[in-house]
């Protein structure tokens, strides 16, 4: 793929949101911060790759210790269940810096919801889904004492789907010169 | 048709909701203030706040609400007054054949709602509970929910956090401990917080599923603010449970700190269905301003109100609006606007005590799972 492409699928990447948003105490510039690398459009984002970039969040103690964790994964299949699982909790352990000490779940099958708690107080909730999101496959709110990280799924159903026009006045003199420009 | 112009009694005034909803209803061409009023033995403090009410709305105070609620010019009660006095005070409403307009939650015990509900019933009054269902994502997102669009609900997921307070100040060294019953729902520094945010993704998803909740299971929370940890009460709350016909559900709610959101706070409804996953947000759409105007930064902590609970304390102290994000489309109807249609039409509110009392009963499930660790089934679903 020529360079080109391949920089435009990486401008188009960033452009439609590949950035973890965050939010916290630390300074009014935390919004501004740098971000992890853009995702290329139709690439695949690796939870290796997520995990780290979190990681680097939490260890710049902006967001202070993390506190609560709520993740949600989209386009699960049935036999992906339980290995995705396995990965979201090793995920949130590793960022929470300590094993759980508790585990519940509800739901069956591809469409599970789990509640975790850990020795420190901190909680968390993990969702499977197997039907996909409007937008990005995972969502994730990790608070902290200090801030939050927020990657949402995107724009949900709200986003406009159409814009009604004739609502707005139209000035005739405007009309009159596109209509000018137009010939 | 004509518009009648319904006569509003306000119970309890400044530092309460009421100074928001009575400008609501003071700002609506159907309605007019005719009098704060509250209980005849409060103290001399809330006696004082109630008075600073009606003379900001240029009405008199009546210090008896039972005789104010012998006026014939009132029709509708808004009642704000503290959680811990609200039961018996809806009630005492009913009973006088005024309409309700009542603040979240409903009221904290099992008790107050045994005995409202059957109170408005036999009245016959019309009642509703102030909530988000009204505001115009919410609308939207259940005309997408009954489209067919997503296919059948398989689990529903809510989010609710106030972006106010200076967090940071917790011992987080020191796990919380919740007590049941629950108590000090609301004080001058603190509130219980998966109550006060709690309430709302609850009755949103019930409201969205027409599904009750049928069992629970709850943790609280002392992640951000010494405030609450001092006086006992959560600043953070989560429940996982399930809706009748076994739906998945959860809910996260509290109050996290000025900074910890671009706006006003984390506040949706994650609805993942047979077809697709969406999400209901009261943040989208938006549009995003950036520009070389100084970052928002936080105010000082108001000596009365250090959380900023209410509308005046922000005002005393210069609050500004955070305003990098910014709503878009047409500028919603009041929920006071919303209950005077349904008077006017002679209807049911969407949100009335039934369903409210339903939010409490989830209320209060979560708290007893909180203390016991153990599952709670919430009877009657």
């Amino acid at each position: 793929m020529a360079n080109e492409e391949l920089g435009r699928r990486a401008f188009l990447a960033s452009a439609m949101g590949g950035t973890l948003a965050l939010s916290g105490t630390a300074t009014s510039e935390a919004v501004a911060a740098p971000s992890p690398a853009p995702v290329p459009v139709g690439a695949k984002l690796a939870l290796t790759d997520l995990e780290t970039n979190v990681r680097s969040v939490i260890s710049s103690k902006r967001i202070g210790t993390p506190v609560f964790a709520r993740l949600m994964l989209t386009s699960v299949t049935k036999e992906q269940t339980v290995p995705m699982i396995t990965r979201a909790v090793g995920l949130i352990e590793r960022w929470f810096s300590q094993k759980r000490s508790r585990m519940h779940s509800v739901g069956t099958g591809d469409n599970v919801t789990l509640s975790l708690g850990f020795p420190s107080g901190a909680s968390a909730i993990i969702t499977i889904a197997s039907s996909v999101s409007t937008g990005s496959p995972f969502d994730l709110l990790l608070l902290g004492h200090h801030g939050s990280v927020l990657h949402d799924f995107g724009n949900g159903l709200l986003g406009p789907t159409s814009l009604v026009w004739d609502t707005l006045e139209a000035d005739p003199a405007i009309e009159q010169a596109v209509r000018e420009v137009l010939k | 048709m004509t518009r009648r112009a319904y006569g509003v009694l306000l119970v309890s005034g400044r530092h309460t909701h009421q100074e928001m909803y009575a400008a609501a209803f003071a700002a609506n061409p159907r309605a007019h203030l005719v009098a704060v009023t509250d209980e005849a033995d409060v103290d001399a403090r809330r006696k004082a706040l109630n008075e600073a009410l009606a003379k900001d709305f240029k009405v008199p105070y009546i210090a008896d609400l039972g005789e104010a609620l012998k006026r014939d010019d009132v029709a509708v009660v808004s009642v704000c007054a503290p959680p811990d006095r609200r039961g018996p005070i809806i009630v005492r409403c009913a009973r006088a054949g005024k309409h309700l307009y009542l603040d979240k939650s409903l009221a904290p015990r099992k008790a107050d709602i045994e005995a409202i509900v059957p109170a408005v019933k036999r009245a016959n009054v019309k009642s509703h509970m102030f909530s988000f269902i009204t505001t115009n994502w919410a609308r939207q997102g259940r005309e997408w929910l009954t489209s067919g669009a997503i296919g059948d609900i398989r689990s529903i997921h809510g989010d609710c956090f106030f972006a106010k307070g200076i967090p940071g100040t917790a011992d987080s060294g020191t796990v919380r401990k919740e007590e049941f019953p629950p108590e000090n729902h609301q004080l001058l520094e603190a509130k219980r917080e998966f109550d006060n945010c709690g309430v709302y993704p609850i009755t949103m998803i019930h409201w969205l599923t027409g599904k009750r909740f049928t069992s629970v299971r709850g943790t609280t929370g002392n992640y951000w603010f010494a405030e609450h940890q001092k006086a006992n009460i959560e600043d953070f709350g989560m429940l996982t449970g399930t809706l009748q016909g076994g739906i998945p559900v959860s809910v996260s709610a509290g109050r996290y700190g000025w900074l910890s959101h671009p706006a006003a706070g984390v506040n949706r409804v994650v609805v993942v269905g047979s077809e697709r996953t969406v999400v209901i947000d009261a943040n989208r759409a938006r549009l995003e301003v950036f520009c070389d105007e100084s970052p928002w930064s936080p105010p000082k902590p108001h000596p009365d109100d250090p959380m900023f609970f209410w509308s005046t304390t922000q005002a005393e102290m210069d609050v500004k609006p955070k305003r990098v994000w910014s709503p878009i489309g047409a500028n919603a109807v009041s929920d006071a606007s919303y209950f005077l249609d349904c008077l006017d039409a002679d209807r049911e509110s969407e949100m009335s005590v039934r369903e409210a009392a339903h939010a409490t009963e989830v209320l209060l499930a979560m708290y007893e799972s909180a203390a016991s660790g153990k599952e709670v089934r919430i009877a009657g679903s």
